[in-house]
């Protein structure tokens, strides 16, 4: 893949996930404005945090799309390096789990604990750690066509 | 030039320093008072902690929802430290009158509350030697603690020696709004000089596992915490948290269809066991081995057989239980204060022994909870919203045409069924013992029968002729005064203090007004309110001449004697002023629509004065 190919993806995926999870944001807020007592009673207390966690989360991952779109776009051999790729792959994958796994933990809760929808949040924390990681040592990594130190 | 503006920010930066220091200084100057201050609070008043619980604070981060509709029932606020947010009366320096004169006064100084009062220790000290009372010297006490938020509050002061508590003798009346001697608000004949203290007779029901420790010296009473909480019910709960830490043993029992073995669930109990849970307090029992429970409090822990723990008292009509013989030795007057003579209870608090003679309970699956709920409900009676309809009696009663039943356009079952038989808080409460009007038991027990207390105009006889008609009972013999004179103004007038109560709370209760109208209690009522020889009685009979609609008057049933009459003339005179009623024998009304005063002070004279002491 080229790397205006891996940006214009990331901006898709960055423009996305901020469309869908302001929106997100934009329903919570009517959930509040029409005190809905299924997001707002205290005993649905666990709903109203994961929601809002999903909500905050899958909007900050449309954020770190558009800034990887932007490191590629400065950085183009990030699209060709297995470490470019593989963090490009994390993110995406971090960005359906960590927002999936908070409004499903919401969805159906226990007393005190969110729901098993949850337990996707742990492996979308750590593929999103996983991209960090992976884009940072892609930037390190000297570029094939890259001149010589003198 | 950099000189001055050096200067400038070593004076602008000491300024600063000394606004720090100050505002510092102001707030341990506030806090060292404040903090000493509760200090004090809390080693005059039950040491709180028990091993196993950990107090609700521990419950709410998981069940934020159970713990706030739980803090906003008065099972949270039965027992509190006395502070601005628990004291409901106003301490402003009032001298406060008792039946004797004697005179206690209140004040507020900061965020505590200070009572003066004759000692309580010295008049205990003169009742363990045989010396009377009084006179003992007045003190100041600080008042610690509070009993109840709902329809009354108590205050309990310090004692300089221990934790022992000793009440205020005066109670504030929380729907008038008025200061009342303690005395005043039981139903019991004058009782002269008494000392009531908390720590052994309020604590099991009013505290989380209580420890008495009277017998220790200095006393030493113990709590989990103060109020009824999350582990009177749930059980301790220190295991219940230290299981849960593990989210896999949280979720292992979110996925588990069993009840979670380190905590009670009320409403996973069966009937029987879950309803004992509120028979830890709301029964007439008594603890097997005295002894033990003052030195380590009660054995019973949500979930076990409460009759393991206590002595589930029944009457003997209803039960064989040689052990009470001992208690009635004690007390010959120990079911005559809490039960009719057959066996039904006849004081508020002790719903689950009235439960227990119950057919519903007996035979079928009736609980508390299947009327009340302890969470989300309205904290006024805690009722399940099934409770607030004929729902709860429905689902196992099903009857083709309700209206045919109960011959009346809109009647609810618990009308006919708990009428309020009982007394307890200065009113007229439903009986918990389920079951139907039945004028052979009311002749022969004197507890009214559910159609005369709506039925306030009518005499038995009347409603003997309709229970004939509409249900076949079989007359019984009536004595020639239920032929012509109502029931409820015969109970008013001429029966006991418990009857009389009972008649004065239903003579103006908004279904009776409705069913027998309104314009004639008031001559009846205000003869209650200022001639009936007891306080209560003579209370709930001024709260219904409050409720008629003409005269509107208030006679102060706490007024001396010689007021109440002056009050009771006057309001007759204006009574007699207003529209007049139509003639009715049966309720004291004359041919010429005036009030019987002859008829009246005839039923007066044969009132039974034997003395009742309603242990609520």
């Amino acid at each position: 893949m080229t790397a205006d190919a891996l940006a214009a993806r990331h901006l898709r995926h960055g423009w996305l996930c901020l469309l869908v999870f302001l929106a997100a944001g934009l329903a919570l807020e009517s959930l509040h404005g029409l005190k809905v007592g299924a997001y707002l009673d205290l005993g649905h207390a666990v709903r109203r945090h994961m929601w809002t966690l999903a909500h905050a989360h899958g909007a900050l991952l449309g954020l770190v799309h558009l800034g990887l779109a932007a490191t590629v776009r400065a950085a183009p051999h990030l699209a060709t390096s297995s470490h470019g790729r593989a963090g490009s792959l994390a993110l995406d994958a971090a960005s359906v789990l960590l927002p999936l796994g908070f409004f499903l933990g919401g969805l159906h809760h226990y007393a005190g604990d969110p729901g098993l929808g949850v337990l996707l949040v742990p492996p979308g924390g750590a593929l999103l750690l996983l991209a960090a990681l992976r884009i940072l040592l892609g930037l390190n990594s000297v570029p094939p066509d890259s001149p010589e130190p003198p | 030039m950099r000189s001055v503006r050096r200067r400038a920010l070593l004076v602008l930066a000491a300024l600063a320093l000394a606004a720090a220091a100050a505002s510092v200084a102001g707030r341990l100057a506030h806090h060292g008072p404040a903090r000493r201050s509760d200090v004090a609070l809390a080693r005059r008043t039950p040491a709180l902690g028990r091993p196993g619980y950990l107090g609700s604070g521990a419950c709410a981060p998981c069940h934020p929802a159970a713990h706030a509709t739980w803090a906003a029932s008065y099972h949270r606020t039965m027992t509190q430290r006395a502070g601005p947010g628990a004291v409901l009366a106003p301490f402003d320096g009032r001298a406060l009158v008792g039946p004797g004169g004697d005179v206690s006064r209140v004040e507020r100084r900061g965020d505590e509350f200070w009572a003066e009062l004759r000692d309580p220790e010295a008049r205990l000290a003169r009742a363990d030697a045989g010396s009377p009372l009084e006179p003992v010297p007045k003190v100041w006490r600080r008042v610690v603690m509070t009993t109840g938020s709902h329809h009354m509050q108590v205050y309990w002061v310090e004692s300089p020696r221990d934790r022992r508590l000793h009440a205020l003798p005066f109670a504030w009346l929380i729907d008038q709004a008025r200061w009342v001697p303690v005395e005043s608000t039981l139903l019991r004949p004058p009782q002269g000089d008494v000392v009531y203290t908390w720590n052994r007779a309020c604590l099991p029901c009013h505290a989380v596992a209580g420890e008495p420790r009277v017998d220790a010296e200095p006393i030493d009473t113990r709590v989990a915490e103060l109020g009824i909480a999350c582990e009177a019910c749930h059980g301790p709960g220190e295991a219940h948290v230290a299981a849960h830490r593990s989210p896999l043993a949280r979720y292992r029992t979110h996925l588990s269809r069993e009840p979670d073995p380190t905590i009670v669930d009320p409403a996973r109990l069966d009937h029987r066991r879950s309803s004992e849970l509120c028979g830890q307090c709301h029964s007439v029992s008594r603890y097997p081995d005295e002894p033990a429970f003052l030195a380590h409090g009660d054995t019973y822990r949500p979930g076990a057989a409460l009759g393991d723990h206590r002595q589930l008292v029944r009457h003997p009509v209803r039960a064989a239980q040689p052990w009470l013989d001992a208690a009635l030795d004690e007390d010959p007057e120990y079911l005559a204060g809490r039960m009719w003579s057959d066996g039904h209870v006849r004081v508020t608090g002790r719903e689950y022994t009235a439960l227990l003679e119950t057919p519903c309970h007996q035979r079928g699956a009736l609980s508390c909870l299947t009327c009340h709920q302890m969470h989300g409900a309205d904290p006024d009676d805690q009722l399940a919203p099934a409770a607030r309809t004929d729902a709860a009696c429905t689902t196992c009663h099903v009857l083709q045409d309700s209206r045919e039943h109960t011959r009346h356009a809109a009647l609810a079952c618990v009308d006919c069924h708990m009428p309020r038989t009982t007394y307890g808080l200065l009113k007229a409460i439903r009986s918990h013992v389920i079951d139907s009007p039945d004028l052979a038991t009311t002749l022969a027990t004197g507890r009214p029968d559910a159609c005369s207390l709506c039925h306030v105009d009518r005499p038995l006889a009347w409603t003997a002729d309709h229970l004939a008609r509409g249900y076949g009972h079989p007359r019984p013999d009536l004595p020639p005064e239920h032929e012509t004179t109502s029931a409820a103004v015969l109970w008013a007038i001429r029966g006991d203090a418990g009857q009389r109560a009972l008649a004065a709370d239903a003579l103006a209760h908004p279904q009776a007004r409705a069913a027998a109208g309104a314009d004639w209690q008031a001559p009846l009522l205000a003869h209650l309110a200022a001639f009936d020889p007891y306080d209560a009685v003579r209370q709930i009979a001024a709260r219904s001449l409050r409720a008629l609609p003409n005269p509107a008057a208030d006679l102060d049933p706490l007024a001396p004697p010689e007021a109440r009459a002056r009050l009771a003339a006057e309001l007759l005179a204006r009574w007699r002023a207003g529209p007049r009623p139509t003639p009715d024998p049966a309720r004291l009304v004359t041919p010429s629509g005036d009030h019987d005063a002859a008829a009246l002070a005839a039923l007066a004279a044969l009132r039974d004065d034997r003395p009742i002491d309603l242990k609520e």
